[in-house]
Protein backbone atom coordinates (compact mmCIF):
# COMPACT_ATOMS: atom_id res chain seq x y z
CA UNK A 1 0.00 0.00 0.00
CA UNK A 2 2.96 2.42 0.78
CA UNK A 3 4.39 2.01 -3.01
CA UNK A 4 1.19 3.17 -4.06
CA UNK A 5 1.08 6.33 -1.67
CA UNK A 6 4.49 7.02 -2.92
CA UNK A 7 3.36 6.53 -6.63
CA UNK A 8 0.43 9.19 -5.81
CA UNK A 9 2.35 11.54 -4.47
CA UNK A 10 5.02 11.07 -7.40
CA UNK A 11 2.84 11.72 -9.72
CA UNK A 12 0.96 14.77 -7.84
CA UNK A 13 4.94 16.56 -7.78
CA UNK A 14 4.68 15.51 -11.42
CA UNK A 15 1.78 17.34 -12.20
CA UNK A 16 3.18 20.45 -10.03
CA UNK A 17 5.96 20.40 -12.01
CA UNK A 18 4.22 20.92 -14.89
CA UNK A 19 2.19 23.69 -13.38
CA UNK A 20 5.84 25.60 -13.20
CA UNK A 21 6.44 24.75 -16.54
CA UNK A 22 3.59 26.40 -17.45
CA UNK A 23 4.11 29.46 -15.38
CA UNK A 24 7.55 29.71 -16.49
CA UNK A 25 5.97 29.42 -20.75
CA UNK A 26 3.49 32.24 -20.16
CA UNK A 27 6.02 34.64 -18.22
CA UNK A 28 8.70 34.19 -21.05
CA UNK A 29 6.05 34.97 -23.82
CA UNK A 30 4.89 37.50 -21.93
CA UNK A 31 8.00 38.91 -21.20
CA UNK A 32 9.04 38.59 -24.45
CA UNK A 33 6.08 40.53 -26.24
CA UNK A 34 6.06 43.53 -23.56
CA UNK A 35 10.50 43.87 -23.55
CA UNK A 36 10.10 43.98 -27.53
CA UNK A 37 7.12 46.41 -27.69
CA UNK A 38 8.63 48.86 -25.37
CA UNK A 39 12.44 48.41 -25.64
CA UNK A 40 12.89 46.61 -28.89
CA UNK A 41 14.98 43.52 -27.24
CA UNK A 42 12.82 40.33 -27.46
CA UNK A 43 13.87 37.28 -25.11
CA UNK A 44 16.33 35.45 -26.85
CA UNK A 45 15.55 31.91 -27.55
CA UNK A 46 11.51 32.35 -26.36
CA UNK A 47 10.55 29.79 -29.27
CA UNK A 48 12.76 26.91 -27.28
CA UNK A 49 11.91 27.72 -24.57
CA UNK A 50 8.24 27.81 -25.60
CA UNK A 51 8.41 24.36 -27.04
CA UNK A 52 10.51 22.59 -24.05
CA UNK A 53 8.14 23.98 -21.12
CA UNK A 54 4.75 22.99 -23.32
CA UNK A 55 6.12 19.31 -23.55
CA UNK A 56 6.85 19.39 -19.77
CA UNK A 57 2.90 20.82 -19.76
CA UNK A 58 1.27 18.63 -22.38
CA UNK A 59 3.15 15.28 -20.24
CA UNK A 60 4.04 15.61 -16.60
CA UNK A 61 0.53 15.88 -16.07
CA UNK A 62 0.15 11.89 -17.53
CA UNK A 63 0.89 9.99 -14.54
CA UNK A 64 -2.09 11.65 -12.36
CA UNK A 65 -4.32 11.30 -15.27
CA UNK A 66 -3.70 7.47 -15.62
CA UNK A 67 -3.76 7.74 -11.91
CA UNK A 68 -7.42 9.25 -11.39
CA UNK A 69 -8.53 7.71 -14.24
CA UNK A 70 -9.48 10.96 -16.44
CA UNK A 71 -8.94 9.64 -19.59
CA UNK A 72 -11.65 10.17 -22.29
CA UNK A 73 -13.54 7.13 -22.80
CA UNK A 74 -16.88 6.18 -24.22
CA UNK A 75 -18.90 4.38 -21.38
CA UNK A 76 -22.55 3.85 -22.79
CA UNK A 77 -22.07 0.12 -22.15
CA UNK A 78 -21.88 0.79 -18.64
CA UNK A 79 -25.11 0.41 -17.74
CA UNK A 80 -25.86 -2.18 -20.10
CA UNK A 81 -24.21 -4.87 -19.32
CA UNK A 82 -23.11 -7.56 -16.07
CA UNK A 83 -21.34 -6.11 -13.51
CA UNK A 84 -18.78 -9.46 -13.71
CA UNK A 85 -18.54 -8.43 -17.57
CA UNK A 86 -17.61 -4.39 -16.65
CA UNK A 87 -15.31 -5.32 -14.56
CA UNK A 88 -13.50 -7.49 -17.10
CA UNK A 89 -13.35 -4.43 -19.38
CA UNK A 90 -12.40 -2.30 -16.70
CA UNK A 91 -9.94 -4.45 -16.51
CA UNK A 92 -8.94 -4.60 -20.58
CA UNK A 93 -8.69 -0.88 -20.64
CA UNK A 94 -6.28 -0.98 -17.98
CA UNK A 95 -4.29 -3.63 -19.35
CA UNK A 96 -4.24 -1.81 -23.24
CA UNK A 97 -3.01 1.03 -21.65
CA UNK A 98 -0.57 -0.15 -20.19
CA UNK A 99 0.72 -2.13 -23.50
CA UNK A 100 0.34 1.31 -25.54
CA UNK A 101 2.80 3.12 -22.90
CA UNK A 102 5.27 0.10 -23.27
CA UNK A 103 4.78 0.72 -26.34
CA UNK A 104 5.73 4.19 -26.66
CA UNK A 105 8.41 3.91 -24.16
CA UNK A 106 10.27 1.17 -26.00
CA UNK A 107 10.45 2.82 -28.90
CA UNK A 108 11.63 6.42 -27.33
CA UNK A 109 15.05 4.82 -26.34
CA UNK A 110 16.40 4.78 -30.10
CA UNK A 111 15.83 8.74 -31.17
CA UNK A 112 16.44 9.34 -27.43
CA UNK A 113 20.09 7.66 -28.37
CA UNK A 114 20.50 9.02 -31.68
CA UNK A 115 19.99 12.64 -30.28
CA UNK A 116 22.69 12.03 -27.55
CA UNK A 117 25.06 10.46 -29.47
CA UNK A 118 24.83 13.64 -32.63
CA UNK A 119 24.89 16.20 -30.53
CA UNK A 120 21.00 17.37 -31.29
CA UNK A 121 20.54 20.76 -29.99
CA UNK A 122 17.52 23.76 -30.06
CA UNK A 123 18.86 26.21 -32.74
CA UNK A 124 18.89 28.99 -30.25
CA UNK A 125 19.05 28.14 -26.90
CA UNK A 126 21.98 25.34 -27.49
CA UNK A 127 19.36 23.16 -25.39
CA UNK A 128 20.22 19.11 -26.00
CA UNK A 129 17.27 17.34 -27.92
CA UNK A 130 18.56 14.21 -25.72
CA UNK A 131 16.48 16.18 -22.56
CA UNK A 132 13.30 16.24 -24.39
CA UNK A 133 13.20 12.79 -24.90
CA UNK A 134 14.15 11.92 -21.52
CA UNK A 135 11.50 13.64 -20.22
CA UNK A 136 9.01 12.37 -22.36
CA UNK A 137 10.45 8.86 -21.19
CA UNK A 138 10.40 9.55 -17.30
CA UNK A 139 6.60 10.76 -18.05
CA UNK A 140 6.06 7.52 -20.04
CA UNK A 141 7.41 5.63 -17.45
CA UNK A 142 5.80 7.37 -14.36
CA UNK A 143 2.50 7.33 -16.53
CA UNK A 144 2.83 2.78 -16.65
CA UNK A 145 4.05 2.67 -13.11
CA UNK A 146 0.43 4.60 -11.93
CA UNK A 147 -1.44 2.89 -14.76
CA UNK A 148 -0.06 -0.61 -13.39
CA UNK A 149 -1.43 1.32 -10.25
CA UNK A 150 -4.88 1.09 -11.51
CA UNK A 151 -4.48 -1.95 -12.58
CA UNK A 152 -3.25 -4.04 -9.19
CA UNK A 153 -6.52 -2.03 -7.73
CA UNK A 154 -8.81 -3.52 -9.82
CA UNK A 155 -7.62 -7.07 -9.43
CA UNK A 156 -7.38 -6.15 -5.79
CA UNK A 157 -11.20 -5.34 -5.98
CA UNK A 158 -12.02 -8.25 -8.24
CA UNK A 159 -10.44 -10.75 -5.39
CA UNK A 160 -11.80 -8.84 -2.06
CA UNK A 161 -15.54 -9.20 -4.15
CA UNK A 162 -15.12 -12.96 -4.39
CA UNK A 163 -17.45 -14.87 -1.80
CA UNK B 1 -4.16 -8.14 -47.51
CA UNK B 2 -4.60 -4.90 -49.56
CA UNK B 3 -3.55 -1.70 -47.80
CA UNK B 4 -7.50 -0.98 -48.24
CA UNK B 5 -8.62 -3.85 -46.74
CA UNK B 6 -5.83 -3.11 -43.33
CA UNK B 7 -7.81 0.59 -43.47
CA UNK B 8 -11.25 -1.06 -43.20
CA UNK B 9 -10.16 -3.69 -40.87
CA UNK B 10 -8.59 -1.08 -38.71
CA UNK B 11 -11.49 1.62 -38.22
CA UNK B 12 -13.86 -0.98 -37.82
CA UNK B 13 -11.50 -2.52 -34.59
CA UNK B 14 -11.24 1.28 -33.55
CA UNK B 15 -15.26 1.86 -33.45
CA UNK B 16 -15.37 -1.74 -31.07
CA UNK B 17 -12.28 -0.51 -29.12
CA UNK B 18 -13.77 2.37 -27.81
CA UNK B 19 -16.83 1.03 -27.77
CA UNK B 20 -15.70 -1.51 -24.76
CA UNK B 21 -14.30 1.64 -22.84
CA UNK B 22 -10.95 2.01 -23.65
CA UNK B 23 -9.72 5.43 -23.66
CA UNK B 24 -10.29 6.41 -26.87
CA UNK B 25 -6.00 7.73 -27.01
CA UNK B 26 -5.24 3.96 -26.45
CA UNK B 27 -7.66 3.07 -29.22
CA UNK B 28 -6.06 5.63 -31.32
CA UNK B 29 -2.38 4.71 -30.54
CA UNK B 30 -2.87 0.97 -30.60
CA UNK B 31 -4.35 0.18 -33.93
CA UNK B 32 -2.53 3.05 -35.60
CA UNK B 33 0.63 1.18 -34.73
CA UNK B 34 -0.54 -1.94 -35.38
CA UNK B 35 -2.57 -1.04 -39.04
CA UNK B 36 0.88 1.13 -39.83
CA UNK B 37 3.20 -2.08 -38.63
CA UNK B 38 0.72 -4.41 -41.30
CA UNK B 39 1.49 -2.63 -44.10
CA UNK B 40 5.08 -0.92 -43.46
CA UNK B 41 6.43 -3.88 -41.16
CA UNK B 42 7.37 -3.33 -37.82
CA UNK B 43 10.37 -1.44 -38.42
CA UNK B 44 9.05 1.79 -39.95
CA UNK B 45 6.17 1.44 -37.49
CA UNK B 46 8.63 1.61 -34.37
CA UNK B 47 10.65 4.59 -36.12
CA UNK B 48 7.15 6.28 -36.68
CA UNK B 49 5.45 5.84 -33.20
CA UNK B 50 9.05 6.61 -31.71
CA UNK B 51 9.15 10.04 -33.32
CA UNK B 52 5.86 11.16 -32.89
CA UNK B 53 5.56 11.94 -29.32
CA UNK B 54 8.23 14.53 -29.66
CA UNK B 55 6.79 16.23 -32.51
CA UNK B 56 3.55 16.76 -31.14
CA UNK B 57 4.23 17.43 -27.82
CA UNK B 58 6.55 20.42 -28.33
CA UNK B 59 5.02 21.85 -31.01
CA UNK B 60 5.26 25.77 -30.58
CA UNK B 61 1.76 25.90 -32.09
CA UNK B 62 0.75 23.23 -29.58
CA UNK B 63 1.13 26.23 -26.35
CA UNK B 64 -2.00 28.09 -26.95
CA UNK B 65 -3.87 25.36 -25.78
CA UNK B 66 -2.71 25.27 -21.96
CA UNK B 67 -2.57 28.95 -22.05
CA UNK B 68 -5.79 29.67 -23.64
CA UNK B 69 -7.14 27.28 -21.11
CA UNK B 70 -5.38 28.54 -17.92
CA UNK B 71 -7.47 31.89 -18.71
CA UNK B 72 -10.40 30.29 -19.03
CA UNK B 73 -10.28 28.10 -15.76
CA UNK B 74 -8.80 31.43 -13.82
CA UNK B 75 -11.98 33.35 -15.51
CA UNK B 76 -14.26 30.78 -14.20
CA UNK B 77 -12.73 30.03 -10.57
CA UNK B 78 -12.48 33.95 -10.68
CA UNK B 79 -16.52 34.23 -10.85
CA UNK B 80 -16.45 36.42 -13.60
CA UNK B 81 -19.77 34.21 -14.82
CA UNK B 82 -21.41 35.84 -12.17
CA UNK B 83 -20.74 39.45 -13.14
CA UNK B 84 -22.00 38.71 -16.80
CA UNK B 85 -24.98 37.22 -16.12
CA UNK B 86 -26.18 40.43 -13.96
CA UNK B 87 -24.98 42.64 -16.27
CA UNK B 88 -26.69 40.97 -19.12
CA UNK B 89 -29.81 40.26 -17.01
CA UNK B 90 -29.91 44.51 -16.45
CA UNK B 91 -29.45 44.50 -20.59
CA UNK B 92 -32.18 42.86 -21.74
CA UNK B 93 -34.38 43.29 -18.61
CA UNK B 94 -37.05 44.37 -20.63
CA UNK B 95 -37.40 41.46 -23.12
CA UNK B 96 -39.31 38.49 -22.70
CA UNK B 97 -37.54 35.70 -20.72
CA UNK B 98 -34.96 38.35 -20.00
CA UNK B 99 -33.15 35.79 -17.32
CA UNK B 100 -32.96 33.24 -19.93
CA UNK B 101 -31.80 35.14 -22.74
CA UNK B 102 -29.04 36.77 -20.08
CA UNK B 103 -27.77 33.49 -19.65
CA UNK B 104 -27.56 32.51 -23.46
CA UNK B 105 -25.55 36.52 -23.50
CA UNK B 106 -23.69 35.89 -20.72
CA UNK B 107 -22.42 32.45 -21.48
CA UNK B 108 -21.29 33.92 -24.94
CA UNK B 109 -19.22 36.37 -23.55
CA UNK B 110 -17.81 34.16 -20.75
CA UNK B 111 -17.27 32.19 -23.78
CA UNK B 112 -14.65 34.94 -25.13
CA UNK B 113 -12.44 34.01 -22.24
CA UNK B 114 -12.69 30.55 -21.70
CA UNK B 115 -12.62 28.16 -24.44
CA UNK B 116 -14.58 25.08 -22.80
CA UNK B 117 -18.31 24.60 -23.56
CA UNK B 118 -18.65 22.50 -20.66
CA UNK B 119 -16.70 24.47 -18.25
CA UNK B 120 -19.41 27.97 -19.46
CA UNK B 121 -22.08 25.23 -19.15
CA UNK B 122 -21.11 24.66 -15.55
CA UNK B 123 -20.14 28.14 -14.49
CA UNK B 124 -23.32 29.44 -15.97
CA UNK B 125 -25.64 27.12 -14.37
CA UNK B 126 -24.55 27.66 -11.05
CA UNK B 127 -25.28 31.42 -11.62
CA UNK B 128 -27.77 31.49 -13.66
CA UNK B 129 -30.53 28.62 -12.86
CA UNK B 130 -31.28 29.08 -9.67
CA UNK B 131 -32.19 32.65 -10.34
CA UNK B 132 -34.12 32.02 -13.01
CA UNK B 133 -36.41 28.81 -10.65
CA UNK B 134 -36.79 31.45 -8.28
CA UNK B 135 -38.19 33.98 -10.46
CA UNK B 136 -40.84 31.07 -12.30
CA UNK B 137 -39.14 30.09 -14.89
CA UNK B 138 -40.26 26.60 -16.24
CA UNK B 139 -37.21 24.03 -15.49
CA UNK B 140 -37.18 23.12 -18.92
CA UNK B 141 -36.32 26.79 -20.61
CA UNK B 142 -33.70 26.99 -17.70
CA UNK B 143 -32.06 24.13 -18.32
CA UNK B 144 -32.05 24.87 -22.55
CA UNK B 145 -30.82 27.74 -22.14
CA UNK B 146 -27.72 27.24 -20.80
CA UNK B 147 -27.23 24.34 -22.22
CA UNK B 148 -27.03 25.86 -25.40
CA UNK B 149 -25.51 28.83 -24.13
CA UNK B 150 -22.99 26.56 -22.83
CA UNK B 151 -22.10 25.54 -26.53
CA UNK B 152 -21.14 29.10 -27.46
CA UNK B 153 -17.64 28.71 -25.77
CA UNK B 154 -16.25 26.15 -27.42
CA UNK B 155 -17.23 28.50 -31.08
CA UNK B 156 -16.78 32.19 -29.83
CA UNK B 157 -12.92 32.20 -29.80
CA UNK B 158 -10.76 31.23 -28.06
CA UNK B 159 -12.13 28.34 -28.78
CA UNK B 160 -10.62 24.44 -27.34
CA UNK B 161 -11.58 22.21 -29.90
CA UNK B 162 -10.81 25.04 -32.77
CA UNK B 163 -7.01 24.51 -31.51
CA UNK B 164 -7.22 20.87 -31.42
CA UNK B 165 -8.56 21.19 -35.15
CA UNK B 166 -5.83 23.74 -36.29
CA UNK B 167 -3.15 21.20 -34.73
CA UNK B 168 -4.42 18.08 -36.43
CA UNK B 169 -5.24 20.34 -39.55
CA UNK B 170 -2.51 22.24 -39.69
CA UNK B 171 -4.19 25.38 -40.29
CA UNK B 172 -3.83 28.74 -38.95
CA UNK B 173 -5.27 29.25 -35.27
CA UNK B 174 -5.92 33.10 -35.93
CA UNK B 175 -7.72 32.45 -39.59
CA UNK B 176 -9.98 29.91 -37.41
CA UNK B 177 -10.44 31.95 -34.53
CA UNK B 178 -11.51 34.53 -37.19
CA UNK B 179 -13.86 32.50 -38.65
CA UNK B 180 -15.38 31.32 -35.67
CA UNK B 181 -16.45 34.61 -34.45
CA UNK B 182 -19.68 35.66 -37.08
CA UNK B 183 -21.42 32.41 -36.99
CA UNK B 184 -21.11 32.44 -33.18
CA UNK B 185 -22.48 35.81 -33.31
CA UNK B 186 -25.31 34.82 -35.24
CA UNK B 187 -25.94 31.28 -33.26
CA UNK B 188 -25.96 33.90 -29.83
CA UNK B 189 -28.55 35.66 -31.39
CA UNK B 190 -30.78 32.76 -32.77
CA UNK B 191 -30.54 31.08 -29.06
CA UNK B 192 -32.03 34.04 -27.44
CA UNK B 193 -35.03 34.13 -30.70
CA UNK B 194 -35.07 30.44 -30.18
CA UNK B 195 -35.74 31.44 -25.67
CA UNK B 196 -37.76 34.22 -26.49
CA UNK B 197 -40.40 31.65 -28.54
CA UNK B 198 -39.80 28.82 -26.12
CA UNK B 199 -40.54 31.19 -23.16
CA UNK B 200 -43.80 32.21 -25.27
CA UNK B 201 -45.04 28.85 -25.47
CA UNK B 202 -44.19 27.78 -22.24
CA UNK B 203 -45.65 30.38 -19.92
CA UNK B 204 -48.31 31.73 -22.43
CA UNK B 205 -50.60 33.19 -19.91
CA UNK B 206 -48.35 34.34 -17.89
CA UNK B 207 -46.95 37.76 -17.47
CA UNK B 208 -42.64 37.79 -17.11
CA UNK B 209 -41.71 37.18 -13.95
CA UNK B 210 -40.12 39.96 -12.01
CA UNK B 211 -37.20 39.81 -9.48
CA UNK B 212 -38.13 41.44 -5.99
CA UNK B 213 -34.86 43.32 -6.22
CA UNK B 214 -34.21 46.60 -7.30
CA UNK B 215 -32.62 46.47 -11.07
CA UNK B 216 -29.41 47.54 -11.39
CA UNK B 217 -28.34 51.07 -13.51
CA UNK B 218 -26.77 49.38 -17.04
CA UNK B 219 -23.40 51.76 -16.85
CA UNK B 220 -23.17 50.38 -13.42
CA UNK B 221 -23.91 46.71 -14.83
CA UNK B 222 -21.81 47.51 -17.71
CA UNK B 223 -18.85 48.47 -15.14
CA UNK B 224 -19.04 45.61 -13.80
CA UNK B 225 -17.87 43.51 -16.89
CA UNK B 226 -15.27 45.88 -17.77
CA UNK B 227 -12.26 43.32 -17.30
CA UNK B 228 -14.12 40.56 -19.39
CA UNK B 229 -14.51 43.10 -22.53
CA UNK B 230 -10.78 44.26 -21.63
CA UNK B 231 -9.47 40.64 -21.83
CA UNK B 232 -11.36 39.74 -24.94
CA UNK B 233 -10.24 43.04 -26.60
CA UNK B 234 -6.69 42.55 -25.82
CA UNK B 235 -6.65 39.05 -26.74
CA UNK B 236 -8.36 38.56 -29.45
CA UNK B 237 -8.42 41.71 -30.89
CA UNK B 238 -4.36 41.55 -30.69
CA UNK B 239 -4.65 38.55 -33.11
CA UNK B 240 -6.87 40.12 -35.43
CA UNK B 241 -4.68 43.26 -36.01
CA UNK B 242 -1.65 41.62 -35.98
CA UNK B 243 0.22 42.48 -33.02
CA UNK B 244 0.37 39.45 -31.48
CA UNK B 245 0.90 35.76 -32.44
CA UNK B 246 -2.13 33.27 -31.06
CA UNK B 247 0.12 32.34 -28.38
CA UNK B 248 1.70 35.29 -27.60
CA UNK B 249 -2.25 36.36 -27.15
CA UNK B 250 -3.29 33.46 -25.02
CA UNK B 251 -0.33 33.90 -22.62
CA UNK B 252 -1.33 38.16 -22.16
CA UNK B 253 -5.26 36.82 -21.30
CA UNK B 254 -3.77 34.15 -18.79
CA UNK B 255 -1.44 36.61 -17.07
CA UNK B 256 -4.18 39.32 -17.66
CA UNK B 257 -7.08 36.94 -16.26
CA UNK B 258 -4.25 36.17 -13.32
CA UNK B 259 -3.41 40.20 -12.93
CA UNK B 260 -7.04 40.72 -12.63
CA UNK B 261 -8.38 37.91 -10.66
CA UNK B 262 -5.80 39.25 -7.97
CA UNK B 263 -6.91 43.14 -8.40
CA UNK B 264 -10.08 42.61 -8.06
CA UNK B 265 -9.45 39.83 -4.92
CA UNK B 266 -11.36 37.48 -6.66
CA UNK B 267 -9.25 34.22 -5.76
CA UNK B 268 -5.59 34.08 -3.62
CA UNK B 269 -2.41 32.34 -4.57
CA UNK B 270 -3.32 28.72 -3.94
CA UNK B 271 -6.70 29.00 -5.74
CA UNK B 272 -4.44 30.26 -8.54
CA UNK B 273 -2.26 27.72 -8.66
CA UNK B 274 -5.03 25.20 -8.50
CA UNK B 275 -6.07 26.49 -12.02
CA UNK B 276 -2.67 25.84 -12.91
CA UNK B 277 -2.56 22.27 -12.17
CA UNK B 278 -6.60 22.15 -13.43
CA UNK B 279 -5.03 22.95 -16.66
CA UNK B 280 -1.79 20.94 -16.72
CA UNK B 281 -4.32 17.47 -16.18
CA UNK B 282 -6.52 18.66 -18.54
CA UNK B 283 -3.60 19.00 -21.44
CA UNK B 284 -2.08 16.05 -20.57
CA UNK B 285 -4.88 14.49 -21.32
CA UNK B 286 -5.82 16.16 -24.45
CA UNK B 287 -2.66 16.07 -25.44
CA UNK B 288 -2.36 12.29 -25.26
CA UNK B 289 -5.20 12.05 -27.43
CA UNK B 290 -3.16 14.18 -29.99
CA UNK B 291 -0.18 11.80 -30.04
CA UNK B 292 -2.14 8.72 -30.89
CA UNK B 293 -3.92 10.84 -33.28
CA UNK B 294 -1.24 11.32 -34.92
CA UNK B 295 -0.33 7.79 -35.04
CA UNK B 296 -3.42 6.89 -36.72
CA UNK B 297 -3.10 9.47 -39.07
CA UNK B 298 0.77 8.38 -40.33
CA UNK B 299 -1.91 5.04 -40.76
CA UNK B 300 -4.56 6.39 -42.45
CA UNK B 301 -2.90 7.64 -45.03
CA UNK B 302 -1.05 4.72 -45.90
CA UNK B 303 -3.92 2.99 -46.06
CA UNK B 304 -4.92 5.59 -49.06
CA UNK B 305 -8.72 4.93 -47.73
CA UNK B 306 -8.96 8.67 -47.88
CA UNK B 307 -8.48 8.59 -51.77
CA UNK B 308 -10.82 5.21 -52.15
CA UNK B 309 -13.28 6.97 -50.36
CA UNK B 310 -13.26 10.27 -52.24
CA UNK B 311 -13.18 8.32 -55.83
CA UNK B 312 -16.38 6.10 -54.71
CA UNK B 313 -18.74 8.73 -53.40
CA UNK B 314 -17.78 10.66 -56.39
CA UNK B 315 -18.75 7.39 -58.01
CA UNK B 316 -21.76 7.27 -56.04
CA UNK B 317 -23.49 10.79 -57.57
CA UNK B 318 -22.45 13.04 -54.23
CA UNK B 319 -22.33 16.75 -55.15
CA UNK B 320 -20.94 18.96 -52.65
CA UNK B 321 -24.01 19.65 -51.09
CA UNK B 322 -24.84 15.89 -51.54
CA UNK B 323 -21.48 15.29 -49.35
CA UNK B 324 -22.22 18.11 -46.63
CA UNK B 325 -25.29 16.52 -45.69
CA UNK B 326 -23.90 13.75 -45.08
CA UNK B 327 -20.92 14.65 -43.16
CA UNK B 328 -23.39 16.25 -41.32
CA UNK B 329 -25.76 13.48 -40.73
CA UNK B 330 -22.37 11.08 -39.88
CA UNK B 331 -21.20 13.51 -37.11
CA UNK B 332 -24.76 14.19 -35.78
CA UNK B 333 -25.03 10.39 -35.07
CA UNK B 334 -21.51 9.96 -33.57
CA UNK B 335 -22.33 12.95 -31.46
CA UNK B 336 -25.02 11.29 -29.49
CA UNK B 337 -22.13 8.78 -28.37
CA UNK B 338 -18.74 9.88 -28.91
CA UNK B 339 -16.94 13.11 -26.80
CA UNK B 340 -16.19 16.15 -28.92
CA UNK B 341 -12.70 16.00 -29.55
CA UNK B 342 -12.05 12.36 -29.23
CA UNK B 343 -14.66 12.22 -32.41
CA UNK B 344 -12.79 15.33 -33.96
CA UNK B 345 -9.21 13.46 -33.42
CA UNK B 346 -10.69 9.94 -34.73
CA UNK B 347 -12.80 11.30 -38.02
CA UNK B 348 -10.86 14.12 -39.27
CA UNK B 349 -8.13 12.48 -41.16
CA UNK B 350 -10.57 10.57 -42.99
CA UNK B 351 -13.17 13.42 -42.86
CA UNK B 352 -11.10 16.30 -43.97
CA UNK B 353 -9.36 14.77 -47.39
CA UNK B 354 -13.28 13.93 -48.57
CA UNK B 355 -14.66 17.24 -47.85
CA UNK B 356 -11.76 19.10 -49.42
CA UNK B 357 -11.67 16.95 -51.96
CA UNK B 358 -15.21 19.03 -53.01
CA UNK B 359 -13.99 22.02 -53.39
CA UNK B 360 -14.77 23.13 -49.12
CA UNK B 361 -12.17 25.36 -47.55
CA UNK B 362 -10.80 23.58 -44.54
CA UNK B 363 -11.00 26.62 -42.23
CA UNK B 364 -14.82 26.80 -43.28
CA UNK B 365 -15.17 23.19 -42.49
CA UNK B 366 -13.15 23.60 -39.17
CA UNK B 367 -16.11 26.07 -38.28
CA UNK B 368 -19.07 23.28 -39.44
CA UNK B 369 -17.26 20.73 -37.31
CA UNK B 370 -17.23 22.92 -33.87
CA UNK B 371 -21.16 23.40 -34.71
CA UNK B 372 -21.71 19.96 -34.86
CA UNK B 373 -20.00 19.25 -31.93
CA UNK B 374 -21.83 21.47 -30.33
CA UNK B 375 -25.17 20.00 -31.55
CA UNK B 376 -23.27 16.61 -29.84
CA UNK B 377 -23.03 18.54 -26.69
CA UNK B 378 -27.22 19.22 -26.35
CA UNK B 379 -28.67 16.40 -27.62
CA UNK B 380 -29.72 13.13 -25.76
CA UNK B 381 -28.55 10.82 -24.56
CA UNK B 382 -25.22 11.79 -24.71
CA UNK B 383 -25.11 15.53 -24.47
CA UNK B 384 -21.98 16.55 -22.17
CA UNK B 385 -23.75 19.91 -20.99
CA UNK B 386 -26.91 17.94 -20.40
CA UNK B 387 -24.77 15.99 -17.78
CA UNK B 388 -23.03 18.73 -16.60
CA UNK B 389 -26.23 21.00 -16.03
CA UNK B 390 -27.95 17.73 -14.43
CA UNK B 391 -24.27 17.37 -11.86
CA UNK B 392 -25.13 21.09 -10.66
CA UNK B 393 -28.96 21.31 -10.38
CA UNK B 394 -30.16 18.71 -8.93
CA UNK B 395 -33.56 20.31 -8.46
CA UNK B 396 -34.32 19.06 -12.75
CA UNK B 397 -34.03 15.77 -13.69
CA UNK B 398 -32.54 14.75 -16.82
CA UNK B 399 -35.74 14.77 -19.04
CA UNK B 400 -36.60 18.13 -18.63
CA UNK B 401 -33.03 18.81 -19.39
CA UNK B 402 -33.41 16.40 -22.51
CA UNK B 403 -37.00 18.67 -22.99
CA UNK B 404 -35.34 22.02 -22.68
CA UNK B 405 -32.81 21.72 -24.92
CA UNK B 406 -34.41 20.11 -28.18
CA UNK B 407 -36.00 23.48 -29.00
CA UNK B 408 -32.38 25.04 -29.20
CA UNK B 409 -31.61 22.34 -31.59
CA UNK B 410 -32.61 24.08 -34.67
CA UNK B 411 -30.65 26.74 -34.22
CA UNK B 412 -27.44 25.39 -35.14
CA UNK B 413 -28.87 23.41 -37.55
CA UNK B 414 -30.30 26.50 -39.00
CA UNK B 415 -26.73 28.02 -39.16
CA UNK B 416 -25.87 25.21 -41.14
CA UNK B 417 -27.95 26.01 -43.57
CA UNK B 418 -26.72 29.52 -44.01
CA UNK B 419 -22.93 28.19 -43.88
CA UNK B 420 -23.36 26.61 -46.69
CA UNK B 421 -25.59 29.16 -48.71
CA UNK B 422 -23.21 31.75 -47.42
CA UNK B 423 -19.63 31.28 -46.92
CA UNK B 424 -18.66 34.54 -46.35
CA UNK B 425 -20.33 34.18 -43.31
CA UNK B 426 -17.04 32.26 -41.83
CA UNK B 427 -14.45 32.93 -44.63
CA UNK B 428 -14.68 36.90 -44.80
CA UNK B 429 -13.21 37.74 -41.66
CA UNK B 430 -9.90 35.35 -41.61
CA UNK B 431 -9.42 37.42 -45.08
CA UNK B 432 -9.24 40.62 -43.56
CA UNK B 433 -6.84 39.84 -40.96
CA UNK B 434 -3.45 40.56 -41.00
Amino acid sequence: MRFFDVLGTLARIFTMLGAVALAVMMICTTYDVIARAAFGQPLHGVVDITEIMVLGVALLGLPEVCLRDEQIRVDILDDLVPATLLKGLKLLGVTATIAFLALLLANIVRPMLDAYRFGDIKADTGFPVYLSFALIFICLLAAALTTLTGLARLVGANRSARP
Amino acid sequence: MSPLAVGIAGIVALVLLILIRIPVAVALGLVGFLGYAAIEGWTRANLMIGGVPIEFASMYTLSVVPLFTLMGSVAASAGLSADLFRASRVMFRHVPGSLSIASIFASALFGAVCGSSVATALTMSRVSIPEMLRAGYPPQLAAGAVAAGGTLGILIPPSLILMIYAIIAQQSVAKLFAAALIPGLILTGFYCVTAISYYRVLTRPTPEPTLEEKPERLHTALLRIWHVIALFALTLGGIYFGWFTPTEAAAIGAFGALGLSAILRRQNLAQSFGCFVETVRLVSSLVFIVIASAIFSYFIVQTGISNQLVGSVKAVGFGPIGIIVAVCILYIVMGAFLEGIGMLLVTVPITLPLVLSFGYDPIWFGVLLVILVEIGLIHPPMGMNLFAINAVTKDINIFDIYKGSAPFLIAPIVLIVLMVAYPQLVMWLPSQIN
